[in-house]
């Protein structure tokens, strides 16, 4: 577990410890509209099995008694998919901070039983993440439109990275197209429609006249023999993970 | 939409091999399929699908593997189109799929077009059929037309033939056709046919005007026709 993290969510069991405006979570999570009348929040996902249910009850039970084994096995259930989702989210900075204060929010609101359904811990997880992302674009906003910086000797990062990260685009760049020049006409177009111009299944299906099966079966092998044709092609180690996914992914 | 830039981790370096996790005892019977996930990238999905997919994503390294790589490849395939590679030009690839039927229907029937008229104005290897021309004798502003390097086959009324000429046999007449400047375009015996007298000049002519001389067996000439090549 990391030390930090420890430390930071020892702190937060403190009765003393007060929240922020944005760590502040609901006591449920989140009912939205689109589940629709009648659904029930509380409905198990039929593709986690009974057992994991009952082992995330049992570790809610854990935390609520203030066992730190409790709280070591939230962090090494959750941290790597909120580290995930938070910078895909977000971006890279300030990333350890941002889950940091999620655990906080989290271990606090069990410890004061807000979760009162504890085999929903994942949606719980997940509800506070997303207050964590809306806060902090909120914030961004915020600063942006009333905030000026007023020193103007601040430098600023060229976006565009340095020589070599540059060159190794291009070189991907140029090998992509390669690749796609390479390919079939209709693998092409295939892999164009979606990927390219992001037109969803449905449209490609209809201007192409394809069955659904038809289009995924077209898209996975386009993809495949786009990752082999790749695969032959390029010699940059970030490069080969883009190629040996897409091929290996779709092999088995 | 999620970005997906740099990332601050290696999940490429691990692998996961089930989608349990074993310290925290989680057990993923199924996952969404790798389809699904793509249209999580996209940010397709119906809000309550989504709700389901994440809460599965901050469990299962196997799936979070499976949107990381998915990620990169659509950003990869995303700043391709945004910038295509130096000196390739997807001309054909940047015309939108729904106009490409149209344009390939107007440059297969523009081809149509220029072969039939390119075949037309050719030695006619295609179509060996003469084509009759009538010539007579009457000078004026109307002329016989026959079509350019097409076989043809001129044809002479009897009416034509002098009345002191009219028994001889065919092939006392010769028949000559000279360009406009009286240089030699072709020259033949006639056939009777009929009440018709006809040469077959196999090649055609070459867009022009024509002088066609009919000639007696003392090399007099009998008859001029004027013939015009290649235009109606």
């Amino acid at each position: 577990m990391n030390v930090k993290v420890a430390c930071a969510v020892a702190r937060a069991m403190s009765p003393n410890f007060q929240p922020s405006e944005a760590q502040k979570v609901p006591a449920e999570p989140e009912n939205t509209p689109e589940a629709g009348p009648g659904t029930n929040r509380s409905e198990e996902d039929p593709s986690v099995s009974p057992e994991s249910y009952a082992s995330l009850v049992e570790l809610v039970e854990r935390i609520q008694t203030g066992q730190t084994d409790g709280m070591s096995d939230l962090y090494d259930l959750f941290s790597r998919g909120i580290r995930f989702y938070l910078c895909r989210q977000l971006g890279p900075q300030d990333l350890e901070d941002k889950i940091h204060d999620t655990f906080v929010v989290v271990v606090q609101a069990i410890r004061r039983g807000e979760l009162r359904e504890p085999q929903r811990l994942m949606g719980f997880v997940r509800t506070v993440v997303r207050r964590q992302v809306a806060a902090h674009i909120d914030k961004v906003v915020h600063n942006r439109r009333d905030q000026q910086d007023l020193d103007t000797t601040v430098r600023v990062a060229d976006p565009r990275g340095d020589p070599e990260q540059s060159a190794m685009f291009e070189q991907r760049n140029r090998l992509i197209h390669k690749v796609l020049e390479e390919l079939s006409p209709r693998d092409r177009e295939i892999l164009t429609r979606f990927y390219l111009m992001e037109q969803s299944q449905d449209q490609i299906c209809a201007e192409m006249a394809l069955s659904d099966t038809q289009f995924r079966l077209l898209k996975s092998r386009a993809k495949t023999r786009f990752g082999e044709l790749g695969k032959k092609m390029l010699t940059h180690r970030n490069l080969t993970s883009i190629f040996v996914r897409t091929s290996a992914s779709l092999s088995h | 939409m999620g970005r997906t830039g740099d990332r601050p981790f290696a999940l490429e370096d691990e692998v996961p091999l089930s989608g349990k996790d074993d310290k925290a005892g989680i057990c993923f019977l199924t996952h969404p399929s790798e389809d699904e996930w793509e249209e999580y990238a996209f940010g397709r999905l119906p809000q309550s699908r989504v709700e389901r997919l994440e809460e599965h994503l901050f469990a299962c390294r196997a799936c979070q593997f499976t949107l990381d790589r998915l990620d990169k490849f659509i950003s990869a395939m995303r700043t391709t189109a945004a910038e295509p590679a130096p000196g390739t030009h997807f001309i054909w690839d940047r015309i939108r799929f729904k106009t490409r039927p149209l344009i390939a229907a107007a440059l297969v029937a523009g081809l149509l077009v220029i072969g039939v008229v390119a075949m037309r104005s050719r030695r006619p290897f295609l179509d060996t059929t003469p084509v009759a021309v009538a010539l007579a004798s009457f000078r004026g502003e109307t002329m016989a037309v026959a079509p350019v390097r097409q076989p043809l086959s001129l044809e002479i009324s009897k009416l034509e033939i002098p009345s002191r000429q009219e028994t001889r046999a065919p092939s006392a007449y010769t028949l000559e056709v000279v360009t406009a400047t009286g240089g030699p375009a072709w020259k033949g015996k006639l056939e009777r046919a009929g009440d018709k007298l006809i040469a077959e000049v196999p090649g055609g002519l070459d867009r022009g005007t024509y002088w066609v001389r009919l000639y007696g067996s003392h090399a007099d000439l009998l008859r001029e026709f004027g013939l015009r090549v290649g235009e109606n």
